[in-house]
């Protein structure tokens, strides 16, 4: 075996790595991390009171392994803004001050990414972020 | 020399072209409708005026009674001291602070029922936002509705049965 023979057995492993990196990278942007979750804030040093949920809408519409997966952002003539999710049976909701109304608004036609906090005790929404990126476009 | 005739000319017409319209432009007081207010000597901040009993009760209904109160029995030159207007005001306030409470209570009631019983309705919802609203506390709507919210975090409701569903 020649030196270029064992150069090019070394490196096919290497690039192998690569571009299976790169693959699951994509796939993550494509499927996987736009079909919804909620979390606890798990950090002492912030606020353990807080849940994130987070998704795109397609992504919680488009993924088969959780039937009971929803997220809905609403608001009513009253003005009052709500969240709701449900994943894997759990309900997570939160209500919004009224100087979140025109985010939600926003929010309920997005095709992109939104990650929300809300405090689990009070039922209070602390904040949203809408997000849209071209390579979260994919997740669509 | 012609030339300083008729600036001289100018200057002077300026002058008491100023001096007659200064009050035209400065003295608001002649305004009807308005309280006599003067200026004391050449400070712009500090101003005194004289308050008719009409005129206080028209401001308490704007300011806090408490400060109504305090300037009605303060017996300040130019504030005529009728305690009896500040004292109005603050039974008024009073009964609305009650009447609020009052109402608040039954609209968490009314919201704290419908959770107990798994079945929460837009028209009870309706119910308690016409108490709040009926006693101007429409910007508490969100705390009702907050309360829904965090009895589905809870557990003790589902999204289905708070009516949060698509």
């Amino acid at each position: 075996m020649n030196r270029k023979s064992k150069l090019a057995l070394l490196a096919a492993p290497v690039l192998c790595w690569f571009a299976l990196a790169a693959n699951a990278g994509a796939d993550m942007t494509r499927s996987e991390a736009g079909v919804g979750s909620c979390f606890p804030e798990t950090d002492p040093t912030w606020d353990l009171n807080i849940t994130y949920c987070m998704g795109t809408m397609a992504g919680i519409r488009n993924q088969t392994r959780d039937a009971t997966r929803f997220a809905y952002f609403a608001i009513g003539s009253s003005g009052v803004a709500n969240f709701t999710m449900v994943v894997k049976g759990v309900g997570y909701s939160c209500t919004a001050p009224s100087s979140l109304n025109d985010l939600w608004r926003t929010a309920m036609t997005t095709n992109g990414w939104f990650h929300l906090g809300f405090d689990r005790t009070t039922g209070v929404c602390k904040f949203l972020t809408i997000s849209g990126g071209s390579n979260q476009k994919s997740a669509l | 020399m012609k030339m300083a005739s008729v600036a001289l000319l100018s200057l002077s017409a300026g002058a008491i072209g100023g001096y007659a319209a200064f009050p035209l432009l400065h003295d608001e007081a002649a305004q009807p409708g308005h309280a006599a207010c003067g200026v004391p000597g050449t400070s712009r901040d500090v101003v005194a005026c004289t308050l008719s009993p009409e005129q206080i009760e028209h401001l308490s209904s704007r300011i806090a009674p408490a400060v109504v109160e305090r300037l009605a029995t303060s017996g300040l030159p130019g504030v005529a001291p009728d305690a009896n207007v500040a004292a109005r005001q603050r039974v008024a306030n009073e009964n609305l602070q009650k009447e609020q409470a009052a109402a608040y209570s039954q609209a968490v009631k009314l919201v704290d029922q419908m959770i107990a019983s798994h079945n929460v309705t837009p028209q009870g919802k309706n119910q308690a936002y016409e108490l709040l609203r009926q006693t101007s506390q429409a910007d508490r709507l969100f705390e009702i509705e907050a309360r829904i919210s965090a009895a589905i975090n809870r557990g003790d409701l589902t999204p289905e049965q708070a009516g949060l569903t698509p």
